[in-house]
């Protein structure tokens, strides 16, 4: 079965590309990509039990929701406490770095990411 | 044309060399007062040789031999050390200098050893012929062979830690090939038979050869060796078995780099410093006019790259960035926005670098999918910030179009980004 990973940035550049650099994950059946343009959509979906995933990629810095806000209000939900988030974001200070670590975020991937480092956070993550 | 990169801070003893090169023909010089210019130059520039100073200001020569090195392992570095400066000497050829010649310059012997050098990096560059290369495959391969001379086990256990000791080939699955070869050697043997093993190589590929296998049967080497390496290359000719290995060649995608002022913004931390609503509150007025401006380019924008994916030419492409520069100088007019305004001339400069010979590629249709996207996300930009006034920091934007800038740059050239792509898990 398929993994699905979720991927919620508000740059539809970013999503574009990083759809590209999964392709190889995505042929070759280990996972699906779905991708939210809004994380305040995301979050009412996945709060209502309409969405559902086995890894989420987050974005920080979006104008409806900021990333780590959106990590913290899912790591204290039952349903997707103990499910992997990797932040992928401009943002490489150690501070921003340490409040990630605090929520419970798995990974950080700093951007621009190339298309090998993406692929290889996700099946670290998922064990591919 | 060998290009020759001389660094050094003293004006004069550059000169000295650039006058001795003058005497060699097919160099072109070029030069750099200190090691961070050097590194520059060698980071936009192929450079085959270097002939570089130890002791500069800024950056010295050590540093810049290890950097130079790591960004353009091709170049070759000489390093020009003092006479009495043997501790130097020594730390520079540890760096990855790969020899030095001694201050003050001897012009016959500085001579003669650059010749050398130019021989040794023609070398490198030319396809090689050896008429006696013994392996059945080509003629390629360097002048040289390894030969062992198998006359016992203990001479087979020489063998196989040749391999293990020395990490001269890097070849896939070069060690279920030692074990085959050995497999067969401990064979051979047991039947009293007494051989030699030949090895040659090129760069690409390594020949490693059994002579005289001819008591062993055809059809039982190719089941074993069918049997333990399923796509070896091999082939058994004149009771000669040879098997064709492929080096792991490191592939070296360029590397796209990333200049300070882009390192600076892409580093910034925009967290809800100023919302859209407080930024329109204290915004003059006078540039809302300019901000409508904007949907217009951005429709006109739209157009042109449609047109120009319809007939990608450098002369559509050019037309689609000059539409593009419009709206880069609104961004820059409204002082706030300035990083955008960079982020945008950074991949108006990288467009219009691309000539038709690029454009030619398949690659052109994904690029402009890519910057339609880019500039949806600069419309949901302005909505966001100037329309709808719900985004929580002004400046969410900033350092993610940039980084979104660079990585179509990248996609398209297929480099690897020197900046970012850092990954940890905590």
């Amino acid at each position: 079965m398929a993994k699905k990973v979720i991927l919620v940035d508000d740059s539809k550049t970013i999503l574009a590309t990083a759809q590209m650099a999964v392709e190889d994950l995505v042929s070759n059946g280990l996972i699906d990509m779905v991708t939210y343009i809004n994380p305040a959509e995301l979050l009412e979906a996945l709060e209502n039990g309409i969405e559902d995933y086995d890894m989420l990629i987050s974005d920080i810095n979006m104008p409806q929701l900021n990333g780590l806000d959106l990590a913290t209000k899912l790591k204290a939900n039952e349903a997707f406490k103990n499910k992997p988030i990797l932040i992928l974001t401009t943002e490489s200070s150690a501070d921003m770095k340490a409040k990630g670590k605090a929520i419970g975020v798995t990974g950080w991937l700093v951007k621009p990411f190339s298309n090998e480092k993406l692929t290889k956070a996700i099946s670290m993550v998922l064990g591919l | 044309m060998v290009q020759v990169l001389i660094v050094d801070d003293n004006d004069n003893n550059r000169l000295t060399i650039d006058l001795l090169l003058e005497s060699l023909d097919n160099i072109e010089t070029c030069e750099a007062a200190d090691g961070k210019e050097a590194v520059e130059l060698c980071k936009t520039k192929k450079i085959d040789l270097v002939f570089m100073d130890i002791m500069m200001p800024i950056m010295d020569g050590i540093e810049a031999t290890k950097i130079i090195n790591e960004i353009s392992p091709s170049s070759m570095i000489i390093a020009l050390s003092a006479l009495d400066d043997k501790e130097s000497k020594q730390t520079m050829l540890i760096s990855g200098a790969q020899d030095y010649l001694t201050k003050p310059i001897d012009s016959d012997l500085f001579i003669q050893r650059t010749k050398n050098y130019i021989n040794i990096i023609n070398l490198r560059q030319n396809q090689i012929d050896n008429q006696d290369a013994s392996n059945p495959f080509t003629t390629s391969v360097y002048d040289r062979k390894i030969t062992f001379f198998m006359k016992n086990e203990e001479s087979i256990v020489q063998f196989w830690d040749f391999f293990l000791q020395h990490n001269i080939y890097n070849c896939m699955d070069l060690s279920d090939y030692i074990r085959i070869v050995y497999g067969f050697s401990r064979w051979l043997i047991k039947d009293n038979v007494q051989f030699t093993i030949d090895v040659e190589s090129n760069e690409s590929n390594v020949y490693i050869m059994i002579n005289d296998i001819g008591s062993l049967k055809k059809g039982t080497i190719n089941n074993i060796i069918h049997k333990y390496i399923p796509n070896a290359l091999f082939t058994i000719q004149d009771k000669t078995l040879t098997f064709k290995l492929l080096q792991i060649q490191t592939v070296e995608n360029e590397t796209l780099y990333v200049n300070d002022e882009a390192k600076n913004i892409l580093s910034k931390t925009h967290i809800n410093n100023i919302s859209a609503e407080e930024f329109i509150e204290n915004t003059a007025i006078s540039i809302l006019p300019k901000i409508d401006s904007l949907e217009n380019i951005e429709f006109e924008l739209d157009t042109a790259f449609i047109a120009f994916e319809l007939n990608p030419t450098k002369d559509m492409l050019h037309k689609a960035c000059i539409i593009f520069d419009e709206y880069h100088d609104v961004l820059e007019l409204l002082v706030e926005f300035e990083h955008l305004a960079f982020a945008i001339k950074s991949l108006i400069s990288f467009l219009d670098s691309l000539d038709d010979e690029k454009l030619q590629s398949d690659k052109v249709k994904n690029l402009v999918s890519l910057l339609l996207l880019f500039l949806n996300d600069l419309s949901s930009w302005r909505e966001n910030i100037f329309t709808k006034q719900e985004a929580l920091d002004v400046h969410y934007l900033d350092a993610s179009l940039l980084s979104s800038c660079i990585q179509i740059e990248a996609l398209f050239d297929e480099k690897d980004i020197e900046e970012g792509d850092d990954l940890e898990f905590f």
